[in-house]
């Protein structure tokens, strides 16, 4: 009977460590509890020169073949999220982040689409990542991807990281109709004189399965990152809209990019990825110093 | 000595496995202790003849389904499906547009029993063998899971209307449900296990005890008329390239002719069908094939409830289906011409077979009902 109750011991306890990935993780940190430090990764919006700002209208000439054209772009809401993080070391290792999926964020107020009660989700600006944590080591470059993996894009009822949490998520305006993550978007309005109507909303954005293959981003450090328990590390982005909106030569046509058209939904992914998101600067901070 | 030496090191042997499972525990944060009656599996039932049911989806972190059934969570599940308090102005439950009398649908085409009161755009679909669904959920099969597609529903302007942040609270200051959550899932009320419970329920929904699979398992064989079985014959050899198998279904999308222009994107995409999920042109107009299972008592029919008597729809496949180049190859069974031959005594055989799929066990089972009505 003991031998029996041992068996079944063993068994529970294989059956209970068999998590596998969330495991891996907590025994680092055992391992390197007192020496690990912390990344912070900044998504630093601009618009061309100036700074990123909601409800402005920037100029924009479009040039294209029919002409040149004076516009100009005004924004409500910019918010993608940034997954699947993964530093690079000396020796070309891969160290992957677990549960690394971030929302990042500006946005209006957003009335939620019912109104039954008048909640709104409220004013939101995030551009600051921290990730807590990270092994000891030098990394030269970092890995992450714009929007979310199929295993988790397909049941948002599943949590990890900042995924199906309210964070975002209590407004229809986080998901697809069909029930998966929109992995970016971008909305507000175009102003054009010669236009008629003179305004058109704008409403871009990315998802699907299929475009998560290629969301993907690698950033060759300048100098290689040190993280450890007296350093922290500090990476800087900059997302320039201005460069986003060259996705398409017809703003005005394409006011709307959605799942129905694949093709500028690509094109808009690649644009961010390799146009519109550069790397600013990386540093390592000493942790003393702050 | 001998049996102490083992004993010891049997405890010893145990000590390390505990102190093994304590280290790498998956429980990040420190968690309430989790109640036994999260441990306890829900006797799921595998009707004899039924394929393999649907597991749900692996939660990536343990390789393992992510929501397993189990006793406290069915039962949680039933209660919010039955609860009023899921909705904006909390009027609305899950119930309202699914009837376990009509096989969890509600009787009319398109409901006005939302928070808005405005006509939904979809008929309510049956909650029948759900376990069993494997290629979507909706009419168009836009959400991949049934975890997923309690959203919908839950968020729809015009049907419970609810802002997930306020569900949440409304949940977690009422402390019979702060007691059920822990008990189905160790945690404090959220709106992820919220859908997870009411997808356990309506996994356990199960429709498999009509005269039909009394016959089929031979309990008893005399259960079906000879009309009955010439119905289920016509129906196997008219019907089966979509009402399939034991389930009555294939859970496929069909383009069964009752509409030939898909121009129109309006009411969110109804004309357009699976294509509005897809943008694959071969799916304009196609539909989630409904399970035949309870079908006399969940008129009306199709996923705009256009068809209000089961002679409507038989008579639709007799004689209106629209040919068009979307049209379902197996609806060509007219020499290649579009339609389904059938004479009016074989129409009567067949409805008489299709009373033989009304599960009065399934409509009147206490632990599918309303848990506040005792």
């Amino acid at each position: 009977m003991k031998k029996q109750n041992l068996f079944f011991a063993a068994i529970a306890a294989l059956v209970f460590t068999s998590c596998e990935k969330t495991e891996i993780k907590e025994v680092e940190k055992i391992v390197y509890a007192d020496q690990a430090g912390a990344l912070s990764l900044t998504f630093d919006a601009r618009y061309g020169e100036s700074d990123f700002e909601l409800n402005k209208k920037y100029p924009y000439q479009l040039v294209n073949s029919g002409g040149t054209y004076d516009m100009e772009f005004e924004f409500s809401r910019l918010r993608y999220w940034v997954s699947n993080v993964k530093l690079i070391d000396n020796d070309n290792k891969e160290h992957a982040i677990a549960d690394s999926y971030y929302l990042v964020e500006e946005t209006n107020e957003i009335a939620v689409q019912h109104l039954v009660n008048g909640e709104k989700y409220p004013a939101t600006k995030r551009e600051e990542v921290i990730i807590k944590d990270i092994p000891s080591g030098e990394y030269k470059a970092i890995k992450f991807s714009i929007g979310v993996d199929q295993k988790y894009n397909d049941n948002i009822a599943l949590t990890a990281g900042e995924l199906g949490s309210l964070n975002g998520m209590g407004v229809s305006d986080g998901w697809m109709w069909f029930t998966s993550y929109k992995f970016l978007t971008l909305a507000g309005t175009i102003h054009w004189a010669e236009g008629t109507p003179t305004s058109k909303a704008l409403s871009w954005e990315t998802g699907s399965n299929e475009l998560f293959d290629g969301a993907g981003k690698t950033v060759e450090l300048t100098t290689p990152l040190k993280i450890d328990a007296q350093n922290s590390g500090k990476v800087t982005f900059n997302v320039d809209v201005k460069e986003l909106l060259s996705a398409t030569d017809l703003p005005w046509v394409n006011n709307s990019i959605s799942q129905n058209k694949k093709d500028l939904m690509i094109a808009l992914r690649d644009t961010f990825l390799s146009k519109s998101l550069t790397f600013k600067e990386a540093s390592s901070v000493s942790v003393e110093a702050n | 000595m001998h049996i102490a030496v083992r004993n010891r090191y049997i405890i010893g042997v145990f000590a390390f496995l505990v102190g093994l499972f304590v280290l790498l525990s998956c429980s990040k944060d420190d968690e309430l202790p989790i109640a036994d009656e999260e441990e306890t599996p829900f006797a799921f039932r595998q009707p004899a003849f039924f394929p393999q049911a649907v597991e749900s989806a692996i939660d990536p972190k343990t390789g393992l389904p992510s929501n397993p059934l189990t006793k406290a969570g069915v039962e949680l599940g039933r209660r919010l499906f039955y609860d009023p308090l899921l909705s904006a102005n909390k009027q609305v439950s899950c119930a309202s547009c699914h009837h376990q009398g009509k096989g969890f649908s509600d009787g009319v085409a398109l409901t006005t029993a939302g928070v808005s009161g405005k006509p939904l755009e979809r008929h309510s679909p049956t909650l029948i063998n759900l376990a069993w669904t494997d290629r979507g959920f909706f009419w168009d099969g836009g959400s991949t899971n049934l975890e997923s597609q309690a959203f919908g529903p839950l968020t729809h302007a015009d049907e419970m209307g609810m802002y997930l942040p306020v569900l949440v609270e409304r949940l977690r200051a009422d402390a019979t449900y702060v007691g059920l959550f822990q008990k189905a899932f160790g945690e404090l009320p959220s709106e992820h296990r919220t859908a997870m419970a009411l997808s356990q329920f309506q996994r356990i929904l199960i429709s498999a005890d009509a005269p039909y699979d009394l016959y089929r398992r031979g309990e008893q064989p005399d259960a079906l008329s000879a009309d009955q079985l010439r119905g289920l014959n016509l129906v196997r050899q008219k019907c089966s390239s979509c009402h399939a198998g034991e389930l009555f279904t294939d859970n496929g999308f069909h383009n069964n002719g009752i509409d030939d222009d898909f121009g129109d994107g309006s009411h969110e995409g109804i004309y357009w069908g699976r294509y509005r999920i897809t943008y694959n042109p071969l799916d304009l107009g196609t539909f989630k094939t409904p399970t035949l299972r309870n079908v006399m008592v969940s008129a009306p029919y199709m996923h705009d409830g256009r068809f209000k008597t089961i002679d409507e729809v038989l008579h639709h496949y007799r004689f209106g289906i629209k040919d068009t180049p979307v049209t379902d190859a197996a609806l060509y069974q007219n020499n290649d011409k579009v339609g389904i031959p059938m004479t009016d005594q074989e129409v009567e055989e067949i409805k008489s077979f299709l009373h033989a799929l009304t599960d009065e066990k399934f409509l009147n089972n206490r632990e599918f009902s309303n848990p506040y009505n005792k």
